[in-house]
């Protein structure tokens, strides 16, 4: 939200300034002085509107992401990424592990 | 899954590497910016290319601030370096957005 209103802050002054420096010129032209420099004004203002322009197309960005395999591990399990399809078996020995205890008698 | 017989290289997670490109979009609106900034001045010849390393200098701070809050290395394979970089494009980005500006302003009766 506070980005896109840097970025169009910035535009704005950027447009701005340009068009006081376009008028100014202009008017110096006009009163046949053509190497006037420009009004201190203009300067902050584009300077403003470069700073304002910086942090709004980097606020813009979306979050970065940890690019280590270990960050993304931490996400997931490992069952998840590699099932070991090929150790696989359907025998279950649930009957044995959840028998109720004997008294050493099978 | 494991093409590559580089040991670091198989310790990094590649979509996210991907993402992680919208970077390169930050830089190109930073020096869109800073080459209207450059026209609008009327800074010619080496003063507007100061204008441009003083913005690579702004852009890496700012992205370092606060899109890698401090750690450049946890985000990008190529660590400080590639977040320095201002990539291939963007000097003539710089440049066209520059002649653009300074065209219209100072030159165009």
């Amino acid at each position: 939200m506070i980005e896109k209103l840097f970025l169009t802050l910035a535009t704005l002054a950027l447009l701005h300034a340009a068009y006081s420096t376009y008028e100014h010129l202009s008017l110096l032209k006009a009163l046949g002085k053509p190497e006037g420099s420009l009004p201190l004004n203009i300067v902050y203002e584009s300077i403003l509107a470069l700073i304002l322009g910086l942090l709004g197309a980097s606020l813009n960005a979306p979050p970065l992401k940890d690019i280590t395999w270990a960050s993304e591990m931490k996400k997931r399990t490992i069952d998840g990424m590699d099932s070991r399809l090929g150790f696989a078996h359907y025998k279950s020995r649930g009957k044995f592990l959840f028998a109720s205890p004997h008294d050493g008698k099978i | 899954m494991a093409t590559t017989t580089d040991n670091a290289a198989q310790l990094i997670f590649a979509p996210n590497v991907l993402h992680n490109q919208a970077l390169t979009s930050v830089k190109f609106l930073s020096f869109c910016f800073a080459g209207a900034v450059a026209g609008i001045l009327g800074l010619e010849n080496w003063l507007g290319f100061a204008l441009f390393i003083a913005s690579i200098v702004s852009t890496s701070f700012i992205i370092y601030a606060i899109n890698c809050r401090g750690k450049p290395a946890k985000y990008l394979p190529g660590g400080l370096g590639e977040l320095v970089n201002p990539g291939q494009d963007n000097i003539f980005t710089f440049i066209l957005v520059w002649t653009l500006f300074y065209g219209i302003i100072h030159v165009y009766d």
